[in-house]
């Protein structure tokens, strides 16, 4: 059958990943510490179909083969790690990350990261996430504490209404060579991979690193028109995919009636 | 039998192929770096096997004994060549994305071989080298770059790639007297083909923007229209497929009156 099908067949399933990246990045527009991803294509392989340097008809040598693609096909879907906007909560346990960086914590026993800086107390004192993931080191807030204080370089301290440390530690913060290899496993939660490299330790606003600000959190990093307008041309390529399939099936049409 | 139902049937193969074309440009409409492919047709004039048949009587009554090979023009395709016009430049902030104004490919190391691609679309891999979406090194130079972790990746405009403002390569830039000698291999590559003997030259004219990346070059209204054409064009040679049979038919109900 016709080539035509299976190429634009190929092209839209590539532009319904798209549209579900696309879908996805919206859906999490309010998500704290969500990064938004992009969906990547590539050409599938080519057929040569005449070799260069072959005979013609007429006698003389085809010029330049033709070769006819096969379609595309996804190459990725990889998160974008720019940075989303801060939003001013003042809540002593938001935390968010200026820059490169993430939090660790602890997920049924094994290491993650996040950049979602929105910590509560859990009923020990324990500073966790929303979904009651302990923040690394572990730290716990004596009951008698009045303030909470984070400095820019990670400087955690819970004091009493005196102003004295009560108990203190330092929260260090993880880079990843390549952040958009992490493997995103939902709730706002990274696992480290073999494409993004070991995670490497180091103070905030050090070699790089991100700074901390205590009362702020970092918002998605969705745009709401980007994401529209991408809307807009995968929908539009969708179509027009579809349109290559009705034409490959009107002329098969053609040639079927050819017979009567 | 009448000989213009094989012309017609050349003509509507022509343009199946031409739909093929026109749908894997369609497919790829979303692909990073993608450049379309064009047709061009011309009329063949096949030569018969009795063209080669020495023959001892040339003419029977002053007639020629076997038709004009001239009879037998068939539409073929004269020309296949990939268009490298450049493609809309969309700005999409990623540090290392990057997209070529003008001329020239970024050249890239993989395990067959050096590949040429219009895809900025790089990251850094685990070990810090620069590489493609699918881990293929990108070369520089003097080689594979290699970026410190953590780094303010600056790319100036002619391809010098700056960590921290401390050079740490530059992107190599090439193009080819003659792009016609350069084949798609899929995922986004280009190469030499085999037993062509065009020159590489560094791309003088390239600029490269940081923060980009180069739409398909393909245009949708030229594609849709391309398709009508197509599509309208096998159904003209379907109805004279079916008008030679009609010929065929009274030809052959004639001929049955006359014998009786």
């Amino acid at each position: 059958m016709m080539r035509s099908l299976w190429t634009s067949a190929s092209g839209m399933y590539a532009q319904q990943l798209n549209i579900d990246t696309i879908s996805n990045n919206l859906a999490n527009v309010n998500t704290v510490g969500f990064k938004k991803s992009r969906a990547e294509f590539e050409d599938l392989m080519y057929q040569s179909m005449k070799i260069a340097g072959s005979p013609t008809g007429d006698g003389g040598q085809v010029p330049t083969p033709v070769q006819v693609g096969m379609g595309v096909r996804p190459a990725s879907a990889h998160k974008f790690f720019t940075q989303g906007d801060f939003q001013n909560t003042t809540n002593p346990l938001d935390f968010a990350i200026e820059g490169d960086g993430f939090f660790q914590v602890e997920v049924n026993g094994e290491l993650r990261y996040t950049r979602a800086g929105a910590f509560k107390l859990d009923k020990d004192g324990t500073v966790v996430t929303s979904n009651g993931y302990k923040l690394q080191p572990e730290f716990v807030v004596p009951a008698e504490t009045k303030n909470i204080t984070l400095s820019s370089d990670g400087h955690l301290a819970a004091l009493d209404s005196s102003g004295n440390e009560l108990a203190a530690a330092e929260i260090p913060i993880f880079t990843f060579i390549n952040p958009a290899g992490l493997d995103p496993l939902g709730r706002n939660i990274y696992a480290q991979s073999e494409a993004s490299g070991e995670a490497q330790q180091g103070v905030p606003g050090e070699d790089g690193n991100g700074t901390l600000a205590q009362g702020f959190l970092e918002m998605s990093n969705v745009e709401i028109v980007d994401e529209m307008v991408n809307m807009i041309v995968g929908q539009r390529a969708y179509e027009m995919n579809s349109k290559a399939i009705q034409t490959s099936d009107a002329m098969l049409q053609l040639a079927a009636d050819l017979k009567r | 039998m009448d000989k213009s139902v094989y012309s017609a049937l050349f003509g509507a193969l022509t343009n199946e192929h031409r739909l093929n074309n026109i749908s894997n440009n369609l497919a790829n409409i979303n692909t990073t770096g993608y450049k379309r492919d064009a047709l061009a047709f011309k009329d063949t004039f096949v030569l018969f096997a009795h063209d080669q048949i020495m023959e001892p009587v040339a003419n029977v009554r002053s007639e020629k004994l076997f038709p004009e090979p001239k009879l037998m023009a068939k539409p073929r395709i004269a020309l296949a060549q990939t268009d490298f016009s450049p493609g809309a430049v969309k700005v999409t902030g990623g540090p290392l994305d990057v997209a070529i104004h003008g001329e020239g490919f970024f050249k890239i190391q993989t395990p067959d071989g050096e590949f040429l691609t219009r895809n900025g679309k790089f990251r850094q891999s685990t070990d810090g080298t620069l590489v493609t979406d699918r881990g293929y090194p990108v070369l520089g130079d003097g080689g594979p770059i290699t970026l410190p972790r953590n780094a303010n990746i600056v790319v100036g405009d002619r391809g010098e790639v700056l960590a921290n403002n401390v050079q740490v390569g530059r992107l190599q830039l090439v193009t080819f007297d003659d792009l016609r000698g350069l084949e798609k291999y899929g995922q986004n590559l280009f190469r030499i083909r085999e037993g062509s003997d065009i020159a590489e030259q560094p791309a003088a004219q390239a600029m490269v923007q940081q923060g980009a990346l180069e739409s398909a070059n393909v245009e949708v209204v030229s594609e849709m229209v391309n398709m009508i054409e197509a599509h309208r064009q096998f159904e003209a040679y379907t109805k004279v497929m079916k008008a030679s049979d009609e010929l065929d038919k009274s030809s052959s109900q004639r001929l049955g009156k006359a014998s009786v």
